[in-house]
């Protein structure tokens, strides 16, 4: 018994060893980062896609590690267990992991709007999705708030079936679903072929509303904030870009998300992309206090809302970053 | 003048390998006749081939001039290996021929019953194999087989994995069971003091391939005695049959 | 007190007390690391008497997320026993038929239920999919140990039938399916294992809201550990006792078997 157990115990330590030999990073000559975005979100994060395309943080230097995600849910799991430095993604799941005490921060905007909500050929009117389903990206995605949104506007049930984005034109074309929303260009497809029109896009349901935002860790901001400020410099040069050169960036999009070019420029009318990038910080209020209201952030968490909103969105890199050209 | 009831002309092979070569006997009608041989040298096939759940490859098995067929012929069965079925209590095993003969219920359980008393396992009823003993559920065997007053009785070798305590007891009882109620037994044995204490007549076999190297009638009266010289007389001479090189 | 109440209080108290050494070991854990997401069993039973009371966060109740599941299993693996016993059954008795065909049979064992997610997505519709992808898993265990059950069946016994002139029907009702019940009885206490465990990789499918994989999920979702866990916990407990009421089940109905056991 004793030999058995004196073994078992160097086994352990000799695993241990080696698990935390690999743990150590390389500190090599270049500075890795991980990024993460959502799964053809091309048109909500401009930005982000060409800062990738055109490598242009491996120009400052960077090593980055890409990651894509299926929605901001995910994307924020493992941002909390501490695989993401950066990522881009719906403000709503940035709340909610914030409401979770995760330390996530939010940098700047991506993009305002571009969601729609795309339903079968027989439903015409807000009414008539009473008693319908709709397909979301998940319970903590902004889509699934605008969903509650109208819901509680019209008084109305509407059952949310949780799926993957690039499923729903499917489930809607096998009548799984009665509609689904999404963010663009999901919606632009499923017109495109036929399986259903929009209804409504989120200029209807909620003007300007905040959508994808750019964020980071809070212990990154404060340990390495030259880290911080290179990568924002690199965003707004990317969204810069973005405004000034309009048809080279629909053909990228083309390119990544295999759509055709109308389909893409006819989903680009549902998004907005302000420069210079900053929040919409009444929007980001609002969304908060929908997720308490909604129980999907606990109501003990916050105690002072304006103060959470202050500590979840920190522009202050942008600004200095906007000035010095 | 007893009868003959069997007639035995058979041949066997497996694939390449003779495993009985023109084996040729008859059994009388209420004989107890003991088939010896060594081990492996082919008493199991001999005695599937006499009940009729294997077929010789050339040559017949009749009783009565017909060809014997288990589905028409009353015969019954003592294997070697524990043969009572797990989920039966002993009641329904020993009733198990004459449920599949179709018998009328009422009448099975008791003569059930009777062959139960008849090898001493009485009360054992609903008991369960699991619960009895290697030696009582060969016993329950042996009532099962004589449950259906079958015209021919095969045993093969059914002490063979019993103590030699209990393989002498048995012996002293199979000799009153048959002694109560007469029926025709082949017996099969390796064993050639069980030979010579229970048979009517015996018959020898040679090591593989297996053919008749001799017969023995065994006059003695019974319940023999093992230790008078007659016996040790007959079972020295039948011992040095089977010793005799090939 | 008899022999057997003994070692059955010795059992169940032993159980017991390694559940509260466990308990003790999570609660100085969870207070030690202070994380979201290392949560108190306070806070688990909190969130678990909340959906109990309150529902999720869409106000589906517990019980109704487990009803949906339990539904789900039940429908896949009552479809895998009706295919699979009677499968077993016939190839087991015809073993040129199983032989022959093999190269169809053994490779889809291979091909884990995720697997089939994405066909069973295109060509299947809400229910029927779960039922199939349960069915998946639950199929190769009660078939393959059918099957190899009537392999294993005493020939002795079989012989007892033939000699006393029983035709074939009878020696498969009588003497084949007695013999290999039991082992068919484990085989669907393993395929329903199985089923409970495929439960979520089904549910992750989405387009359904209720079952006790989607709560999980959607609690993975909004990144709240204390749902999660006991989602995960009531996955786990049912699972067990589904297990011991089918080995209870087993015990009464298989009387005649003696147990075996090394001391």
């Amino acid at each position: 018994m004793r030999r058995t157990t004196k073994w078992t115990v160097l086994a352990i330590a000799a695993s241990f060893l080696l698990i935390s030999g690999f743990q150590s990073p390389a500190n090599g000559q270049e500075k890795e980062i991980r990024f993460g975005y959502l799964v053809a979100d091309q048109l909500h994060s401009p930005g982000v896609m060409i800062m990738k395309e055109k490598k242009m943080l491996e120009a400052e230097g960077f090593k980055v590690a890409w990651r894509e995600f299926l929605a901001g849910s995910y994307l924020m799991q493992d941002f909390a267990s501490g695989q993401i430095d950066f990522g881009s993604l719906g403000a709503v799941p940035v709340l909610i992991t914030r409401g979770q005490g995760v330390d996530v921060v939010i940098l700047g905007s991506a993009n305002t709007e571009g969601s729609s909500i795309v339903v079968k050929e027989s439903i015409k009117t807000a009414k008539d999705l009473d008693g319908k389903s709709l397909g979301t990206p998940g319970i903590g995605s902004i889509q699934d708030a605008l969903v509650d949104m109208v819901a509680r506007k019209e008084n109305i049930k509407i059952f949310h079936k949780h799926m993957k984005v690039s499923d729903m034109p499917l489930f809607l074309q096998k009548g799984e679903i009665d509609g689904f929303i999404a963010w663009a260009p999901h919606p632009a497809r499923a017109v495109d072929l036929g399986y259903g029109h929009e209804l409504f896009t989120s200029n209807d349901l909620l003007p300007d509303h905040q959508c994808c935002v750019l964020v980071t860790k809070g212990a990154m901001l404060k340990n390495d904030p030259e880290t911080v400020k290179k990568v924002m410099k690199v965003y707004i040069r990317a969204c810069e870009w973005y405004q000034a050169n309009r048809d080279e960036a629909i053909a990228m999009m083309v390119q990544k998300t295999g759509m055709k070019e109308d389909v893409i420029r006819m989903a680009l009318k549902t998004v907005k992309n302000p420069f210079p990038p900053r929040c919409n910080v009444p929007s980001i209020k609002f969304q908060a206090e929908g997720l308490v209201e909604g129980g999907k952030i606990q109501k003990d968490v916050i105690a002072n809302m304006d103060d959470f909103i202050k500590q979840v969105y920190q522009p202050e890199i942008l600004e200095t970053s906007l000035e010095k050209k | 003048m007893t009868s003959q009831l069997v007639d035995v002309n058979i041949s066997k092979k497996f694939s390449k390998m003779d495993v009985l070569n023109d084996i040729s006997f008859t059994v009388q009608e209420n004989e107890f006749l003991v088939i010896v041989g060594p081990t492996g040298c082919g008493k199991t096939t001999l005695g599937n081939i006499l009940a009729g759940i294997e077929k010789p490859t050339t040559g017949h098995v009749r009783i009565r001039g017909e060809e014997i067929d288990p589905h028409i012929h009353n015969i019954s069965y003592v294997f070697q290996e524990p043969s009572c079925i797990p989920w039966y209590t002993m009641i329904q095993d020993v009733t198990m021929g004459l449920t599949i003969r179709g018998d009328d219920k009422t009448k099975s359980v008791a003569r059930g019953k009777e062959v139960l008393k008849l090898v001493d396992m009485v009360g054992f009823e609903d008991y369960y194999p699991w619960q009895i003993s290697g030696g009582m559920k060969q016993r329950v065997a042996i009532a099962r087989a004589y449950a259906t007053n079958p015209d021919f009785l095969i045993m093969d070798e059914p002490f063979g994995h019993l103590d030699a305590q209990t393989r002498y007891l048995m012996q002293i009882e199979i000799m009153r069971i048959w002694g109560q109620e007469k029926k025709t037994v082949v017996f099969i044995t390796n064993n050639i003091e069980e030979g010579v204490y229970l048979a009517s007549r015996i018959i020898v076999l040679s090591k593989l391939p297996a053919r008749v190297k001799a017969e023995y009638k065994v006059d003695l009266p019974r319940p023999r005695d093992l230790t008078s010289p007659e016996f040790l007389k007959a079972r020295a001479e039948i011992t040095k049959e089977c010793e005799v090189v090939e | 007190m008899t022999e057997k109440r003994k070692e059955l209080f010795k059992t169940v108290g032993y159980n017991i007390l390694s559940l509260i050494v466990v308990g003790i070991l999570w609660t100085l854990f969870s207070h030690w690391q202070h994380s979201p997401f290392f949560p108190t069993l306070t806070t688990i039973w909190k969130a678990f008497v909340g959906l109990v009371q309150y529902g999720d966060v869409e106000h589906i109740g517990l019980g109704a997320h487990i009803w949906a599941s339990l539904v789900r299993i039940f429908a896949g693996f009552a479809a895998a026993c009706l295919l699979g016993i009677p499968l077993g059954l016939a190839l087991g008795l015809k073993p040129k038929f199983y032989n022959r065909t093999r190269a169809i049979l053994e490779p889809v064992r291979f091909i884990p239920p995720i697997a089939w997610i994405p066909m069973a997505i295109v060509l299947l519709v809400g229910f029927s999919r779960y039922v199939f992808l349960i069915w998946l898993g639950a199929f190769f265990p009660v078939f393959i140990t059918t099957l190899l059950s009537v392999t294993r069946v005493n020939p002795v016994h079989i012989n007892v039938a033939k000699v006393f002139g029983a035709p074939r029907w009878y020696i498969i009702r009588k003497i084949v399916i007695p013999s290999v019940l039991p082992d068919i009885a484990t085989g669907m206490r393993v395929g329903l294992g199985i089923a409970w465990m495929c439960i979520v990789a089904a549910e992750m499918i989405g387009g359904e809201m209720v079952g006790v994989g989607r709560l999980i999920l959607k609690y993975a979702e909004l990144i709240r550990m204390p749902e999660i866990i006991v989602g995960m916990l009531v996955i786990g407990v049912i699972g067990f006792f589904m297990n011991e009421v089918f080995i209870v089940v087993e015990r009464w109905v298989f009387r005649w078997r003696s147990e075996v056991s090394i001391d």
